[in-house]
């Protein structure tokens, strides 16, 4: 197993947030975590990638324990965290906002690397020198996605990706997300545009107040939000979101 | 333009240029590590101090005097960083306990220099200085070195900030703290160069301002005064702010000199800062976030 989350805790301020969470991931499987607002979700990936202290359990990568270890040394583990709402350095162009991920590189080596990101999202390549600032949310999210990718990753963390974007852009942040899985890297997504998730997702787990309340495949994962008592909520004509049923 | 234009605008420049050396430092520790350093007056007291010891009981001449004054404040800067900030962001302390644990850091080194020096006011460069005439304004050769050397340091930062790594991280911090975490930038690594760096300039400037006016124990908190108010006015947030606000302080005190009497300087200033807080409370060049 790639990642493994073992009976995992977090709490604000005494209350627990995330209460004994358990999931996996294997190489190169895209999981989706879904559940309401306030569920903890982004929490749990938050503690996983090393942003929040747990107060107990294990974070494990090819079986070696991870669990408390800096976003610094967990990238050079090969996980990545992609959060919520922060995607873009503005004042720093569409070049450095990448390079600034590999500092500890030459430049000729850091000037490859982001070349080779450049040529899985050509449309970057023309904003090179654009600061990140004056794009649309749409590309700001897309540079987050080439920043994550400059590591070349094995695991990606996703905290809602296509939060506050239109239909078209989350339409093409997910074409980009099909082309990182079918690439082989594995990611852990949370997010609300729930129809969009399931198309992508081999595997789910529904949580709810802070704990799994449901696993499944993604052909079984409406069926298993039904049954934990959630339900879909049509919102518009295509986006899909969940909300605790009454 | 008349010549007492163009000796205001000179004068604006060399006080303006000395001011925007000390509040980039100011402004970039409070952008990232998101509290009003004042122990960034000690670095640039121990910088002036430091010069003085260099040029007068070393006898070194000017560039080295420079060079002593910018290691110094820097070798300051590294100390508190080390033995204090960073402690501090460790243990995730609140702001107001940066701040206050900064002013003990200012009053102890008054202190300690005023122990070392006295209490009375030093002239760096007594009697004198050789000066020019430009466009009718007269210029001292002490205001052309302080000028020239203060704009090329301004120069050599955003080199420093647009082509090197730790310049890059630094406007990343800068920009957003947060996700420069999460994407595992060290901001504590970060916050250290930072106060290397500012610590450094605003030693520079102490000796200026030694060389072009006079030093006192008490010089340390008016430069960090001054260097508020010059960050408050350009912006804090944006790099290019502190440095505007700091070429506007420089010519809002000189004209204010020229119309009122010198004791109502800094009465002049605050009331214009005060006005800033109602009119353009982000500053010139500042973000609102």
């Amino acid at each position: 197993m790639l990642l493994t989350v073992e009976d995992l805790a977090v709490s604000y301020n005494g209350a627990g947030v995330v209460r004994g969470v358990t999931l996996h991931t294997a190489a190169s499987e895209c999981v989706a975590v879904f559940g309401p607002n306030g569920a903890g979700k982004s929490t749990l990936l938050k503690a996983v990638a090393g942003l929040l202290r747990s107060d107990r359990g294990e974070v494990l990568l090819d079986g070696e324990r991870i669990t408390g270890l800096d976003p610094a040394t967990l990238g050079k583990y090969g996980i990545v965290y992609v959060p919520q709402g922060r995607r873009v350095f503005p004042s720093l162009t569409v070049y450095e906002n990448l390079e600034i991920m590999l500092y500890r590189l030459g430049s000729r080596e850091r000037r490859a690397a982001v070349e080779s990101v450049f040529a899985d999202f050509p449309a970057l390549r023309d904003r090179s020198g654009v600061a990140a600032g004056r794009l649309s949310s749409g590309e700001q999210q897309i540079v987050a996605l080439a920043r994550a990718m400059v590591l070349k990753p094995k695991l990606l963390l996703l905290d809602e990706p296509t939060h506050g974007l239109s239909a078209a852009w989350v339409e093409r942040v997910f074409v980009s997300l099909k082309a990182l899985c079918g690439r082989g890297v594995a990611i852990v997504l949370v997010e609300q545009a729930v129809e969009k998730a399931v198309e992508l997702a081999d595997r789910g787990y529904v949580m709810r107040l802070g704990r799994i309340v449901r696993e499944a495949e993604a052909a079984n994962l409406v069926q298993a939000y039904r049954e934990s008592g959630l339900a879909w909520t049509i919102k518009g004509e295509r986006n899909y979101e969940l909300s605790q049923f009454a | 333009m008349t010549s007492f234009t163009v000796q205001l605008l000179m004068n604006s420049m060399i006080t303006g240029s000395v001011y925007a050396l000390v509040a980039i430092g100011f402004a970039l520790t409070y952008n990232i590590g998101g509290f009003f350093n004042m122990a960034h007056g000690a670095v640039f007291l121990l910088g002036a101090y430091g010069g003085y010891v260099a040029l007068h009981v070393l006898q070194f001449g000017l560039p080295l005097a420079v060079l002593v004054s910018a290691a110094a404040a820097g070798l300051a800067g590294i100390v508190a960083h080390s033995a204090v900030f960073r402690r501090l962001a460790l243990s995730e302390a609140p702001s107001t306990v940066f701040f206050i644990s900064s002013l003990g850091i200012l009053i102890a080194v008054e202190g300690t220099v005023a122990t070392g020096f006295g209490y009375e006011t030093i002239v760096f460069m007594p009697g004198p200085s050789p000066s020019s005439t430009f466009f009718g304004a007269r210029v001292t050769d002490i205001q052309v070195y302080i000028l020239a050397l203060s704009f090329a340091l301004l120069l050599a930062l955003v080199v420093f900030f647009h082509m090197t790594n730790i310049g890059k991280q630094i406007r990343a911090v800068a920009d957003d703290r947060e996700l420069a975490k999460a994407v595992g930038i060290s901001v504590n690594g970060v916050m250290f160069w930072v106060f290397v760096l500012g610590s450094m300039l605003a030693g520079v400037a102490g000796l200026f301002v030694g060389m072009e006016h006079t030093i006192r124990p008490g010089s340390g908190m008016v430069a960090v005064l001054w260097a508020m108010v010059a960050s408050i006015m350009g912006g804090v947030g944006s790099f290019i702010g502190p440095v505007v606000g700091a070429f506007l302080l420089g010519f809002i005190e000189n004209l204010a000199v020229t119309v009122f009497p010198s004791e109502w300087k800094a009465t002049v200033v605050f009331s214009i800062l005060i006005l800033f807080f109602f009119l353009r409370p982000v500053g010139l060049f500042g973000v609102r976030r």
